[in-house]
């Protein structure tokens, strides 16, 4: 955690009553879109990972280099929910925060937003942590801390 | 009875990632082949969908993960209809390694019949899928 800065320019973080909220934009590939005319369903959980990236990254990069180093994040749970489509050319906030960090696992949870801030997709992910060998461990401390908010971003 | 359609695949390198596994959301992906089998067994097909005039949107995913899927690893998807509503239904997956019978990963997707058109209006489900869908084992969902 050598570094923590404040934003980064592809990150924005929002205080919020539940905890720090990291935001950042995507704009829609032609490749995401399928023969209905919209996003396959498939690629908001792409999205989701480009969120829960912002949200490592805004805990500092060093940490992000550390984490990839110490282990992994393997996820054991994935759900969505769609609420509107977005298509080819859309620009899409997608907001990530922590909903929950317990002993050996955190679970994100994050929305797709358009433009306007109208919700495309919601949904959360749950991570274990493996540690180099491939073992579920505990959290490590420092990431534990940072994610309940001892160390907010 | 519930009627469990399989569908196989074999795991491209293009679904596997840095950790060595098949990347989570391509999950989702075998879950629509296994969807799009299951229709084709039950009779319409998607372009038999089509044909009707409507489509299938997904308006909830989920998926619980309980062990990795590696390259070239021979994989078996199954697919049974859960809930069946006025517009919409669920199906249940389940992904298992084919050579082991290791289960790997399960879930769902919940999908809305919409119009195939500009506006893609909730529609009823048709009569024909409607009723392979409750012959499969699907509950008729009052809600």
């Amino acid at each position: 955690m050598e570094s923590r800065p404040l934003s980064r320019d592809d990150v924005r973080i929002v205080r919020s009553a539940q905890g720090p909220i990291v935001e950042t934009d995507l704009w829609v590939r032609f490749a995401e879109t399928d023969a209905m005319g919209v996003v396959y369903h498939t690629h908001y959980i792409v999205w989701f990972e480009v969120g829960r990236g912002a949200y490592w990254r805004a805990l500092g990069l060093g940490q992000v280099h550390a984490l990839r180093d110490a282990g992994a994040f393997p996820v054991a749970a994935v759900e969505a929910r769609y609420h509107a489509p977005a298509r080819y050319g859309d620009r899409v906030i997608v907001r990530t925060r922590v909903a929950e960090v317990r002993s050996r696992s955190v679970t994100f949870a994050y929305e797709c937003l358009d433009q306007a801030g109208a919700r495309l997709v919601t949904g959360q992910t749950t991570h274990l942590f493996l540690d180099a060998s491939g073992h579920a461990v505990r959290l490590p401390e420092a990431v534990r801390r940072a994610l309940i908010g001892e160390a907010q971003p | 009875m519930r009627r469990i359609i399989e569908s196989y695949l074999r795991v491209r390198y293009a679904e596997t990632d840095a950790q060595g596994v098949v990347y989570y959301a391509n999950f989702f992906v075998w879950f629509e082949v296994a969807r799009v089998g299951l229709l084709r067994a039950l009779g319409s097909g998607f372009r038999g969908l089509e044909s009707a005039g409507v489509c299938l949107a997904i308006v909830e995913a989920t998926c619980r993960y309980l062990a990795p899927a590696h390259f070239d690893d021979e994989i078996t998807v199954q697919a049974w209809v859960d809930k069946v509503g006025r517009t919409s239904f669920t199906l249940g997956y389940a992904v298992l390694n084919r050579t082991t019978g290791q289960r790997l990963a399960e879930g769902s997707t919940a999908q809305v019949i919409v119009t195939f058109d500009e506006e893609r209006r909730p529609t009823e489900i048709p009569p024909g899928l409607r009723a392979a869908l409750l012959a499969a084992g699907g509950i008729e969902n009052k809600a």
